[in-house]
This record gives structure tokens, sequence and C-alpha cells, in this order.
């Protein structure tokens, strides 16, 4: 530690200056305007009464900040709406809309545009494209977040044992997530379930075990930037064993990053459950699936835009939500943007 | 008065990280080198040197947070690097640290009762309500409000963060602390507030500090005996009072030519002692005396040749210079 941190974390920290006395002189706004009505009416804080609003901790700062950025509160209501949707969708789409995989083969029944009766259309086996569309977020929901979930757990151990431990065993680690990340990444996952045999869930176990070198390394780098802190230090001086020293001075001081990276990965495993489906690695018809669906539509693109349109339109709202909310959080979640 | 901590020929060298091919051992840093010293039951003592001397580097090696390379630490007539188990809980007990920077060395994530109430958890001390009891009597102590136990460290001064950092060192009733650099993160008006509590919480508690500073007018409030650190090495080890009246090793001379007179009279006419250039690489120290690319008296081949034994110039005080003069620095 060098007194040049100091002088630095200083100026970033607006309560070092508290315990001197209050500045009497006039007061000045930015554009230099004299505000000394203001000034007048100042209380002198007792000393230790100063910065105090109640005790609210750093997570619940995080949840204010995030409160107001529109945009990230945006895709939290999007998301959430999305959920509400799909997990309700038993009780209003399947009586009302049509069942997602009920057939019509009735002349004429199939590739309607959108009409009061099919809202969104029907695809070529006669469909209710807006029943599969809803259902569709059911699995790339599902596959976003198990797959993320997956990667979060084996990148959390991994990024957790190399980061604390380092030595050799970061070494060995963050070689092989190398290895994982020298290979492209849709390839990789193909060549994956290549192996696996294509189905649902192999998808969200091929995206999960593909993710995790990622969140390893951002994990690993927010550790070492956290060990480097003196309050590390000084629970190693006061004798605290391994497991008080990860769990409750180090984890919750480095997880924040994580929950960034985890937010955003959702995202782009909902796109790569899509690619891969439109490929026909992933979910197998008749399943719906964003990705499957604009697979099947690609050929009737100019016949029947909808089709493409809607599935589309899905998979671009859900996953900008997701990558909104991620932004927010980590605006929110950044200590050095406090006011 | 017995010895409480003893160190013996203490030497800490961290291997300077090189490419991927050239190895990585060839080269060391020499933080700290050769560095004997004890420290009393119940005394201060000061460790004064320019940033990177090698202060922090021996503040950590005496509570364990480092491992010296070679050398030897030992509290209450045992080795520290061999204590394991129950006997180095018990050390861990007994020495405590006051870390330099009140921002960094309170868990953002943990309330202030968490943080003072710690110690105790670790060593398994009493039961909840007693904790609670303590940790507020220890706010009392070091003056905070007691009521503050459940706010985080970011509402609060960084006067009163380290406060909250001395109530945690205080929690465990330590024997030995080491303060690093206690106060030279606070402003001036603060620094005075807090070194006067320690001192007054030294009376109370029989404290024994190491007390590690870089600005000598901080040290003199609080110190019994001061050590004087350049590169790595003690060039001067005394009582404070023969210390400050009359320094003998051309370092200590200057560093105190350089605490700042508060009459502007006296300040304008006293001769000042400015070394010219700045302090050697300590990857590669110069030979013989490592002071004598900047000694204002240095003479050669002597000094660049053969270094000076830190040896008594006076009762109860040591230089390491092998032309050690007793030389009055005008102060305040």
């Amino acid at each position: 530690m060098s007194d040049r941190d100091d002088l630095h974390h200083d100026a970033h920290n607006p309560h070092t200056h508290d315990e001197s006395p209050v500045d009497h002189g006039e007061l000045r706004d930015a554009a230099g305007h004299s505000i000394k009505d203001q000034s007048r009416s100042l209380p002198i804080p007792p000393t230790d009464d100063i910065i105090t609003d109640g005790g609210r901790t750093l997570w619940g700062d995080a949840w204010y900040r995030l409160r107001k950025n529109k945009l990230a509160i945006a895709g939290l209501i999007w998301v959430i709406f999305v959920i509400l949707v799909t997990l309700s969708a038993d009780l209003w789409v399947k009586p009302y809309f049509g069942d997602p995989l009920a057939m019509d083969t009735t002349l004429g029944a199939n590739l309607q545009p959108p009409s009061a009766e099919h809202i969104m259309g029907t695809d070529k086996l006669g469909r209710d494209v807006f029943a599969r569309v809803v259902y569709g977020a059911r699995i790339s929901l599902t596959v976003g977040v198990i797959a993320v979930a997956i990667s979060v757990a084996i990148g959390l151990i991994m990024g957790a044992l190399s980061g604390y431990f380092g030595g050799f065993m970061d070494t060995l680690i963050m070689r092989g997530a190398d290895v994982f990340l020298a290979f492209p990444y849709v390839l990789f996952a193909i060549a994956l379930i290549a192996v696996l045999g294509p189905s649902y869930r192999n998808v969200f176990i091929a995206i999960g075990i593909l993710g995790w070198p990622s969140i390893a390394r951002v994990f690993r780098s927010s550790i070492l930037s956290v060990k480097e802190n003196e309050y590390i230090d000084a629970a190693k001086a006061m004798g605290a064993g391994h497991m008080r020293m990860i769990f409750r001075h180090i984890m919750p001081n480095a997880v924040a990053p994580i929950i960034v990276y985890g937010t955003m990965s959702i995202g782009g495993a909902i796109i790569t459950e899509a690619a891969l489906s439109f490929l026909g690695m992933g979910v197998q018809p008749p399943t719906p699936s964003w990705g499957l669906m604009l697979s099947d539509a690609r050929p009737l693109m100019v016949r029947a835009p909808w089709l493409m349109l809607w599935p589309g339109f899905a998979i671009l709202t859900t996953v900008l939500a997701f990558v909104l909310m991620g932004d927010g959080l980590r605006d929110a979640l950044d200590v050095k943007m406090k006011d | 008065m017995s010895e409480l901590l003893r160190v013996n020929n203490l030497k800490k060298y961290f291997p300077v990280e090189q490419g991927l091919l050239t190895s990585r051992l060839s080269r060391k840093v020499k933080a700290v080198d050769d560095v004997s010293f004890t420290v009393n039951q119940g005394e201060t003592l000061g460790l004064v040197g320019e940033s990177g001397c090698g202060k922090s580097t021996t503040g950590r090696c005496l509570i364990k947070l480092l491992v010296p390379t070679s050398g030897t630490v030992e509290f209450e007539d045992r080795d520290v690097a061999k204590l394991r188990g129950r006997d180095l809980k018990a050390f861990r007990r007994d020495v405590q640290f006051i870390f330099q920077d009140p921002y960094a060395s309170l868990n953002p994530r943990m309330t202030i009762g968490e943080i003072v109430s710690e110690p105790l958890v670790v060593h398994g001390i009493g039961t909840k309500t007693e904790r609670r009891s303590q940790v507020q009597d220890l706010l009392k102590t070091v003056g905070l409000n007691p009521e503050h136990l459940n706010r985080y460290p970011h509402e609060f001064s960084g006067g009163q963060r380290q406060r909250i950092g001395i109530a945690r060192s205080l929690a465990l009733r330590p024997k030995l602390i080491i303060c690093d650099e206690p106060v030279s993160a606070l402003d001036v008006s603060i620094q005075a507030q807090i070194v006067n509590l320690l001192s007054d919480l030294q009376d109370e508690f029989g404290l024994t500090y190491v007390f590690i500073a870089h600005d000598l007018s901080v040290v003199r409030h609080i110190s019994d005996r001061v050590a004087v650190m350049y590169l790595g090495k003690i060039v001067e080890l005394g009582d404070w009072k023969n210390l400050y009246d009359a320094p003998h090793h051309p370092y200590t001379q200057s560093l105190l030519s350089a605490v700042p007179v508060p009459d502007p009279e006296k300040q304008k006419s006293r001769s000042r002692i400015i070394l010219q250039g700045d302090v050697p690489s300590p990857i590669d120290p110069p030979t013989g005396c490592r002071f004598h690319t900047r000694c204002p008296i240095a003479q050669f081949p002597i000094c660049s040749e053969q270094e000076p034994e830190l040896r008594e110039v006076a009762p109860g005080q040591r230089a390491a210079c092998h032309f050690a003069k007793p030389m009055p620095i005008a102060l305040g």
C-alpha cells in the first residue's frame, strides 16, 4: 500500500473531512453563484452523527441506485413480464389461443397472417404462432437460467480455488480455462451436443459447461483484487480460518461482478440456445423453441414474414432486457460510482 | 523491564518477477535486510523511515503476516515462525495490528458490531449477548457512539474508521499492538486525536506498541525509543530524547531537519539538510554504507566499501555510521 493509494481513496470518498470543522465561509454552487441563504441555515452536525442515513447496507444502496436507472428497470419489468406470462400460460394461452403443438390440417388453415383468431398467425402446420412464442419462452428462459447456473456453479468454485490459493492450483485451472476458451464457442457446443446427442437437456449442459471459464476468470480477478485489501490481512492477523476468510470476507466483496456477468450471460445463453436449435442441434421438433421457429420460418420468409418476426422479436427483447439489467447492475454495484 | 519482543537479524527478500524465460529467482528486493531490535514490556518503539525503507514489511513479519527470509522474531521468548495450532492462535490473541488505511482495513459488507466482535468470534470468546455488550464498551473506549453498532463502515469518516480499527485490535486485550502508520491517511487535525487516543489506551490497558510512521513529529509524541530505517536497515536506534536532541546519523539529521518548525522566523533561519537524489533501488543497494550515495558527510573509499556496524555512540543510542557525531537540529 503506497501513500498515493490513500490520497486516491480520499479523493473519492466524501466522508473524509467530516471531523474537520464546518466551513462557515460563503458557499458557492457549481456556477460560482453564492448560495448564502442555504449556508446560513446549515446546522453544524455533532461529530459522530454525520453521514448516517439510517444504516443502509451496501446492497440496499445498490438497489436504490438500480431503481434510478430507467433502462435497467425496463429490462427488469420485461423479464418479470415474460416469466409471469410463461408461468401462467397453461391457464389462458392453451384454452383461448390454442395448443402450441396442435396442428390444423384443414386446407388453408396453415400460414395464415395474423387475425383475430390467431393474433400472430399460424405456421406451415397450422399451429398458433402466439402459443408457440409463449411456450418457446419457457424453453429459452429455462435454458438461459439453468445453463448460467451451471456455469456459475463451476466457475465460482474454480475461480475461488484459483484466486484464493494461487500457485500451482491457479496455473492448472487457468490453463484449463484457456483450453476451453481457445475453441470457437458455438463449434465447441455443436461438438459437445454431437457427442451427447441433441436434446433440450443437453443444450443447457453444453452451454453450461462452456460458460464456466469466463465466470472463473472474472471471479478469480475479482478475488485477487479483494485479497489486496487490508481487511483480509486483518482477518488473517486475528487468526481467522480459510472458511471464514472465503465466505465472510472474500465472497461478499467479490461476487458483484459475477452477478453482473451472470445476468448478461443469461441473454447470451438464450441466443446460443436459439442458434443451436436453428442449426437443428438443440431442442427437437415439435417442441416450440424460438430458434427452431426461426429455422422453420427461413424458407417462408417472403411468403409469411410474421413467422420470422415474432420469435425474432421475442429473442431480441428478452436478450436486450437481460443485458440492460446487467448493465444497470454493474453501475449499481460499483462502489466507486457512489454519490 | 522485560523484553516482550526480540527481533534477531530479520531479513525479508521478495523475488522480482521477471519474464517467462528468465529465471525468477535471480533478483530480489531486499525489503528488510538484517534488522535487530527489542521491544520492552509497556514501551513504545517508533519505527521511522521514508516510503519503501522496509518498515511496513518489518511490521508484517512481526505478526507473521509475512514469513521472514531469515532471522527470527521472538515473542515472549518463543520463535514466532515455529508457532503452530493452539500456540499460534494464542499468539494471534496477544499481538494485534492496526492498519494504515482506514478505508481498506474494514470489510465494507460487515457492520461495525460484526467487525469489532469478529476477533472474539474467531477465538470463541463469550456468548452473543456478552460480545455485544463488550463491543459497546470498546466503542465507548475509543470515543464512538455505542449505538452505531449496526452501521456500516462507509457511513463513517476516516478518523472514525480508524477508531473502529483500534477498537477491533483491542477486543482481545492484546499485549502488543503493531501500529502500521495508523495516522498517515488522516487529516492533520485528526492525527493528533488518534495519537492521543493510542497513548491513553496504552496507559489504560498496559499496552506495548511498535509504532510505524514516516513522520518524525508524530512518532515523537508517543515513542519511548525510536529506530530509524533506511533501505531495509536500521541506521540509528535510541531513546527518543537522545535521538531528537543529538542525532548521530546523517540520515536522522536530515529527517529531523525536514520537520517543519511552526515559527516562520526560525524556519527561515535554520539550516536544512536537503538530500540529493532518490532512494536507491532495494534490488541493487549500494555497497558499503547504503546511505553513502546521498550522504553529505561521506568519505571515500571507506563509506562505499565498508558497511558500518550499528555501534553504541552514546549511552542508550546506537548508530550505523563511520563518522557518527552528534549534531543537534533545531526543532520548534
